[in-house]
């Protein structure tokens, strides 16, 4: 008891502090030194980080789409790494902002102007010139970039399924943080501990797991876990410019094909097509049916699994540690409850949060669940039709404007002038189901080619 | 390594080089996109305006002191070794005392400066005498890696002039606080750093 | 030009190697220093705590505290110098690696490797089908997988959960805790053999740690997991207290006041019994302690209370000191006075009486529980009988009118004998199986001896011996098939302190704790080892594997 009454703030004046020891008058002259509380970083630097992401932006726009050059975007990337990363540890970054986003919008967490431009601004520029972040300003996809020496091809299939995995991050990770279950992306971020040089075991040796890894598959973290490419990547979808095959001046030489690291080069079809177009379209009515159920069975799968998924919240977590020191299971007294200096109102307040919190998971829960049962029955969709592609194309969904292609392409020159900037003409024509379903089906295209 | 480029020539295909013919469809394409463009923007807008606050400044993590029980997790889970946490002193606050709680161990023998007596695992606070019977007690932030015993000594028996605080020179400013998600009591929250080291809002 | 080349790559080469070496040499070593720290923190030892203890005691001995700082210097110098290790390593690890990755794509950095042929086209279409085949065909797994496991979590795991909530430890896992007074069933016998017997209080050789307890009490530990129960009671004051077995740190303190208790007269008590002489019991969930109040409580093993109940002040010249033990969730007080006492078995659980039988006899012994072949026997001793009850119903199984005086030393078991003693009575042996075949219980003793017979200390068996402590240090060894004396060996000291069978050891402390290690043979008597714990010990001591709680006059002390 003695601990909670003298419990005190004490540091902001005197006024405030316990009188257990008056002040003493000293008799010597002796001053009282001042308080070293020392100062946080100026705000001015906090505005400068936003200035530079933007210019480091302009910058990849440019080397991307009106130089073309991939010498410009590797500076920039060894750039983006030595400040983005090492100098600013990484944080706050625009993956993470995610998460801040998410919290403001379902609580009272406030968000600062910067940490709002970080998010926004890479999504601003990934609507008007395709994933130019990708490229060479996000420190995470800089690194693997600058690692992938012996990429090696991910077998279709595999990638189509891996495909899924940043929809259920970016689904769990806004479930997580407008329930207020923690920030999932800066937990699992995989180069902070690089960047840091130095950080808890478990965080460094994923960092280095990552990035072996990023040697014999090209950039892994940006295909197969980054939620924030799956949003920037719709973006990418409606930009205006964006990285292109010209197709007056392509000689079909399917180097780019051979060399993006990402399968983002989408080849002609030119097989005849042996279907018959009744059978086309009773499959397609089949799988319009299908998408409900998908939606369904999705969205009881994640109503099922929300119990689990809950019991990573804090709240369900304390109320369990609770519980188990209350009915005598547990050994020793944790922190947690002295800190909380447990009681009958006590338990019953984190009762009450506890079960907002599950009811919380099983609603996100149900809505990601269906989600993903309407990403998974559009993408059977798409897949099963037919699509007509007269020339080579880049994905804009899933070209991360590394501009590896642009280093092998023959005519690589000429196209500065002629076709760098103009690529709105010369999309390709969409069919009519595709474009219902254009928003949703952006599972990574991956190429599958027998190496020679 | 001796491999030439494969001769252009040499890879047909039989993709056609034609410009899509159909200029109307494309243009209604473009038109959506577009529209889906400035859709974004006014949605990007409205969450700025919904979301941002623009006087409240930046964001730094902080300890309440009040709330804090100096269970000693700042020491262990922060990003950093040793922690940005560290122990503040506030002299004002202090009251020189002879027997201080944060710097003698519990049945300290005798109230000097000997190892044996101290409490402090790193020896991080050096006592001065000043006059009978008043001591000026500094930390040596170097050597404190904010343990808390101090604290905990301190608001147990003295005037709770030492308080545990983040450190803003040494905080990398992780979005999310790993200490914050591991404390107990909830006692980290991010305050505007305008008034970084002063109560929370 | 050639050999420039030539060496130029070489030296690549071996840049790449060295590089790669270190890389992973730091990365282990780095590891390595991470768990070292994480498990032992090197500024918080508990050697400091030892040491500091020391010198709380010894104020003015100068070497304990040179020591002292010679160890605050290390640890300190430790500490720093792990933290710069850790640091500086992580940094040239991250050095190595980058090097390693450079030299490894040196030649891809220089010059790119010329685009490679690009192989056979392969239809799309088909791989467009492939690829959704194998997507819906995962999910659909995945769906599955985890829609049974809400529905199992939701019914099964729920019924597998409870049902392991109340289930009881059996015996075997209650063989591996000290759960109450004497150990398993309170028959003597420790489950683990590898009880240390070299130690020296003094000097705290093989003491991990000893803490003062808080109020006196001629209790003895019990052990549960890594905590110890402990109990102490004043006129004044009744606590029950846990320690963590590993630091000695007290877990938790609970006072024991029930209101019905103060409104009688606080019983009269002898000096060497005290308020608090009966030993705790636990079942794995609870804690129970009875004082020579009559006050009886069960905490949880956390220390909240559960419920308490006062069985009137005993009438008992000395003070009650019969130790509670626990069978099957029950559990069992002897709650034995002059005309009026009682033996109940408690719901361990609600606190309730599941069955009570009367008893006529005083008695300061402790009931013990053991597995005589077919069946668990509550075996109890008072002034004249030794009895035996069902320990599930409270049925009388058999009574054999055997023993007179004050009976203190309870009953062992071994071989199917049951051995009692008391002073100026007799030793007795009585075969369980013969005894529960006599007509109406009324049965007989297999065999009587007289002299140097026990005044406090328990009785222990072990295949056909059984060992007599008396407080004047004679130790006998009978075989207890006949009551013939095989051996017997005069200590300097008495003992009032029970002696333990531990493998193939017998260990026992004397008046003034010093333990003493002699051999379990019939043949001769064999001392083993002595080791002074440096204070009196009056009590029992909990034997776990590999170390061995022991409670003195004043202090508490882990032995290893």
């Amino acid at each position: 008891m003695k601990f909670l009454i003298f419990a005190i703030l004490s540091f902001v004046t005197a006024s405030f502090a316990s009188d257990r020891f008056p002040r003493p008058e000293f008799q010597t002259g002796y001053e009282i030194p001042p308080n070293d509380f020392g100062a946080a970083r100026e705000i001015i630097f906090y505005y400068m980080d936003v200035a530079i992401l933007f210019a480091a932006l302009c910058l990849a726009s440019y080397f991307v789409l009106k130089k073309r050059s991939r010498k410009g975007i590797v500076g920039l990337a060894l750039f983006s790494i030595a400040y983005f990363g090492f100098y600013k540890k990484g944080c706050v970054c625009s993956l993470g902002a995610i998460q801040n986003i998410t919290a403001g919008l379902s609580s009272s967490y406030t968000i600062s102007i910067t940490i709002f431009l970080i998010f926004i601004l890479p999504l601003i520029f990934s609507l008007f010139f395709g994933r130019v972040f990708c490229s060479g300003v996000c420190p995470l996809g800089a690194v693997q970039d600058l690692v992938a020496f012996k990429a090696k091809r991910v077998p279709a299939r595999l990638s189509a399924i891996l495909g899924f995995i940043p929809h259920i991050y970016l689904g769990l990770t806004i479930l997580f943080a407008a329930t207020g279950a923690g920030f999932l992306i800066c937990k699992f971020d995989p180069f902070v501990g690089i960047f840091r040089l130095g950080a808890p075991f478990g965080i460094v040796a994923w960092g280095v797991g990552i990035l072996i890894l990023g040697i014999f598959v090209a950039r892994p973290y940006c295909r197969y876990l980054c939620p924030y490419g799956l949003i920037l990547g719709w973006a990418s979808a409606i930009s205006k410019y964006r990285v292109k095959v010209c197709p007056d001046t392509c000689v079909n030489c399917r180097l780019c094909e051979n060399v993006c690291p990402v399968d983002a080069i989408l080849p002609p079809t030119v097989e005849p097509i042996n279907e018959r177009r009744s059978h086309a379209v009773k499959r397609l009515k089949i799988y319009f049916v299908m998408l409900p159920v998908w939606i369904a069975v999705f969205a009881t799968s994640g109503w099922f699994s929300a119990d689990l998924i809950s019991t990573f919240h804090p709240d369900v977590k304390l109320l369990r540690i609770i519980e188990l020191e209350e009915s005598g299971t547990a050994r020793t007294k944790s922190f947690e409850s002295e800190a909380l200096r447990v009681d009958a109102d006590v338990i019953a307040v984190l009762r009450t949060n506890s079960e907002r919190a599950k009811k919380d998971f099983k609603l996100g829960m149900l809505i990601l669940g269906a989600y993903l049962g309407l990403i998974l029955g559009a993408y059977l969709i798409r897949q099963s039709t037919h699509k007509k592609r007269e020339y080579y194309d880049a994905d804009p969904v899933t070209c991360v404007s590394c501009g590896k292609c642009y280093g092998y392409c023959p005519k690589n020159e000429m196209r500065n002038a002629e076709c760098g900037m103009r690529n709105a003409e010369l999309t390709p024509k969409p069919s009519s189901i595709r474009s219902l379903f254009w928003l949703l089906t952006f599972i990574p295209h991956s190429e599958f080619r027998i190496p020679n | 390594m001796t491999e030439q480029p494969v001769n252009p020539q040499n890879a047909n295909d039989a993709a056609e080089k034609s410009i899509p013919a159909g200029k109307k469809d494309v243009d209604r394409r473009e038109f959506l996109k577009t529209a889906c463009r400035f859709l974004a923007l006014s949605v990007a807008a409205v969450g700025f305006n919904r979301l941002v606050d623009i006087e409240g400044g930046e964001r730094v993590w902080q300890i309440d002191p009040k709330k804090c029980i100096q269970c000693g997790r700042c020491a262990t889970e922060c990003v950093l070794n040793p922690s940005a946490v560290r122990c503040i002193h506030a002299y004002d606050v202090c009251g020189y005392c002879k027997l201080c709680g944060g710097y003698h161990r519990i049945n300290a023998g005798k109230l000097d400066t000997a190892a044996e007596n101290q409490v402090c695992p790193t020896g991080a606070i050096v006592r001065t005498f000043i006059e009978d019977p008043f001591y000026e007690y500094k930390i040596i932030e170097e050597l404190c890696n904010g343990c808390g015993k101090c604290v905990k000594g301190c608001t147990a028996f003295g005037n709770g002039s030492l308080f545990l605080q983040v450190r803003h020179h040494l905080c990398v400013g992780c979005n999310e606080c790993r200490i914050a998600v591991k404390c107990p009591a909830n006692a980290i929250s991010l305050v505007k750093s305008k008034n970084a080291y002063f109560s929370p809002i | 030009m050639q050999f420039n080349k030539k060496a130029l790559s070489q030296f690549i080469k071996g840049l790449q190697w060295s590089s790669a070496i270190a890389a992973i040499i730091l990365g282990v070593l780095l590891a390595a220093t991470l768990v070292q720290t994480k498990i032992h923190e090197p500024i918080i030892t508990s050697d400091f705590t030892n040491i500091y203890q020391l010198i709380d005691r010894n104020p003015a001995n100068q070497e304990l505290r040179d020591e002292a700082r010679a160890l605050d210097m290390l640890a300190r110098k430790a500490y720093f110098t792990s933290i710069y290790q850790l640091n500086t390593g992580t940094i040239i690890f991250f050095i190595a690696l980058a090097i390693f990755l450079l030299s490894w794509n040196i030649n891809t950095i220089i010059s790119p490797p010329p685009p490679q042929r690009p192989g056979e086209k392969i239809s799309w279409w088909k791989r467009q089908t492939q690829s959704a085949k194998t997507a819906a065909i995962t999910s659909a797994a995945i769906v599955i997988v985890l829609i049974s496991y809400g529905i199992f979590q939701k019914y099964e795991l729920t019924l597998v959960l409870t049902s392991r909530r109340d289930a009881i430890l059996d015996s075997e896992q209650y063989s591996q805790w000290w759960m109450n007074f004497r150990g398993p069933g309170g028959n003597g016998v420790a489950t683990f053999s590898n009880v240390p017997i070299k130690f020296n209080g003094e000097t705290m050789d093989g003491i991990r740690w000893k803490v003062e307890t808080p109020l006196e009490g001629f209790n003895s530990p019990v052990v549960f997991q890594d905590m110890i129960f402990l109990t102490g009671g004043t006129k004044d004051k009744r606590q029950v207290y846990s320690f963590d077995a590993n630091t000695g740190k007290l877990l938790w303190t609970q006072d024991v006041k029930i209101s019905e208790a103060a409104n009688h007269d606080m019983p009269k008590v002898d000096k060497e019994t005290g308020f608090a002489a009966p030993t705790a019991a636990c079942d794995g969930k609870n804690v129970y302690a009875i004082f020579a109040t009559g006050e009886l409580a069960a905490f949880t093993i956390m220390g909240k209370p559960v419920w308490t109940k006062f069985l009137g002040i005993p009438d008992n010249h000395y003070g009650h000191s019969s130790s509670l033990i626990t069978h099957n969730g029950l559990l069992f007080v002897q709650f034995d006075q002059y005309d009026v006492g009682k033996l109940f078995a408690i719901d361990g659980k609600s606190g309730k009486v599941v069955w009570e039988v009367d008893r006529t006899l005083l008695s300061w012994g402790s009931p013990i529980c053991v597995n005589t072949g077919s069946r668990y026997e509550l075996i109890v001793v008072d002034n004249e009988f030794v009895t035996s009850y069902d320990p599930n119903t409270g049925k009388l199984l058999w009574s054999v009118d055997c023993l007179h005086g004050e009976v203190g030393p309870s009953a062992a078991f071994a071989s199917g004998i049951v051995s009692v003693a008391n002073e100026y009575a007799v030793a007795a042996g009585i075969n369980a199986a013969e005894a529960a075949g006599a007509e109406g219980g009324k049965a007989s003793t297999a065999w009587e001896r007289r002299g140097d017979l026990p005044n406090t200390a328990s009785l222990v068996s072990a295949d056909s011996m059984t060992f007599m402590a008396t407080a004047t240090g004679v130790i006998t060894c009978l075989d207890n098939r006949d009551g013939k004396v095989r051996w017997k060996h005069s200590f300097e000291r008495g003992f009032y302190s029970s002696p333990i069978i531990a493998g193939d050891k017998v260990i026992i402390f004397d008046r003034d704790g010093i333990m003493h290690t002699f051999a379990l043979s019939a043949e001769e008597f064999t001392l083993i080892e002595s080791s002074p714990l440096g204070e009196p010990v009056t009590t029992t001591p909990a034997v776990m594997d590999g170390f061995m709680v022991v409670r003195g006059d004043r202090y508490l002390y882990r032995v290893e």
